[in-house]
């Protein structure tokens, strides 16, 4: 398990979901390939926090303080606002999802033209 | 996890990890039934929190199964019964072979920059420096004790790494460091909830 087989992964899950999220047509299929983007992007994010080193702690001994332990989760934090936004992010799109279809019966992007001049 | 074997076997888990969570996410892309990719979905979420685990992120792990594969991936299931539009199912629209092509144009260039990149690697840099210099540090040591030799403070029972205690120093960093996007992330949250309540309330309902 090294850095550039965690970041492979990441970016194969993320070329799954920008896939999905272009190509498909249901608005619910495509908030699920968002979904598998966002966890694409985590997956990096806390690789990166795993692996490389903060900055100012490349000197030897390596000896470490508070400060760079601190440093060193930064990755781990970005990856816990992400899931907060994703979660409102997905609570709000199936809000959308469902107020287009009691409207118009579809959840079909290719059918949502109300703003088609 | 000590030693080569600790760290095979974290190769291994990591392999298997991977393969379910990338399978699971082209099922979720494959499948017509948009149910059965619901669940799919789930799958691949909870395959990702083990990756966390792996990665020595354990209070994330946690985030993931909570959010993720605990309340996301059921809210999903909700609007798909809500929505029942089978018929629509997982089709393609007609522009899938250009979404296929940028796709995987985005993802070969993403794995292309992470091996051509030289990362400053903890763990290289640990097995290039001397590990008697280790000796010295009391206070933490850098590594999580799966690959280096651990001074004599550590190397018995507790171990005393960068990655030892996340949960408390996640915890430490959101109420001093990071308090502003803590709070921006709570109204972010409270909006999002108001708004779907909002938009959900039917017209001509009484309040």
């Amino acid at each position: 398990m090294t850095l550039e087989n965690v970041l492979l992964v990441s970016a194969i899950l993320f070329g799954i979901g920008l896939y999905g999220a272009l190509a498909k047509r249901n608005a619910i299929m495509v908030l699920m390939s968002i979904e598998i983007m966002f966890n694409a992007v985590n997956v990096a994010a806390i690789a990166f926090s795993r692996f490389t080193v903060p900055a100012g702690l490349t000197e030897t001994p390596l000896t470490v303080t508070q400060e760079a332990v601190q440093r060193a989760v930064t990755g781990q934090m970005l990856s816990v606002f992400v899931i907060s936004a994703a979660a409102a992010e997905v609570a709000l799109g199936l809000a959308l999802v469902i107020v287009v279809y009691r409207r118009r019966h579809s959840v079909e992007i290719t059918d949502m033209t109300l703003m088609k001049g | 996890m000590s030693g080569v074997e600790g760290s095979t076997l974290t190769d291994v888990a990591f392999w298997v990890v991977s393969i379910l969570a990338i399978g699971a996410a082209v099922m979720v892309v494959t499948l017509r039934d948009i149910f059965r990719a619901a669940l799919f979905l789930a799958l691949s979420l909870l395959a990702v929190a083990g990756m966390f685990v792996l990665l020595r992120a354990e209070f994330i792990a946690v985030v993931q199964v909570l959010v993720y594969v605990g309340a996301i991936s059921i809210l999903i299931v909700f609007a798909i019964v809500l929505v029942r539009d089978i018929p629509g199912g997982g089709r393609e629209n007609h522009l899938y072979i250009p979404a296929a092509t940028i796709a995987a144009l985005v993802a070969a260039m993403a794995i292309f920059v992470a091996f051509k990149t030289d990362f400053t690697d903890l763990d290289r840099l640990e097995a290039d420096n001397d590990l008697v210099a280790y000796a010295m540090t009391e206070t933490y040591n850098l590594g999580d004790g799966s690959e280096v030799v651990l001074p004599e403070t550590t190397r018995g029972g507790t171990e005393e790494g960068v990655f030892s205690n996340t949960t408390g120093t996640i915890g430490g960093l959101f109420i001093r460091d990071f308090v502003l996007p803590f709070e921006a992330v709570s109204v972010l949250l409270l909006a999002a909830m108001i708004a779907s309540l909002a938009l959900l309330r039917q017209r001509g309902q009484a309040s």
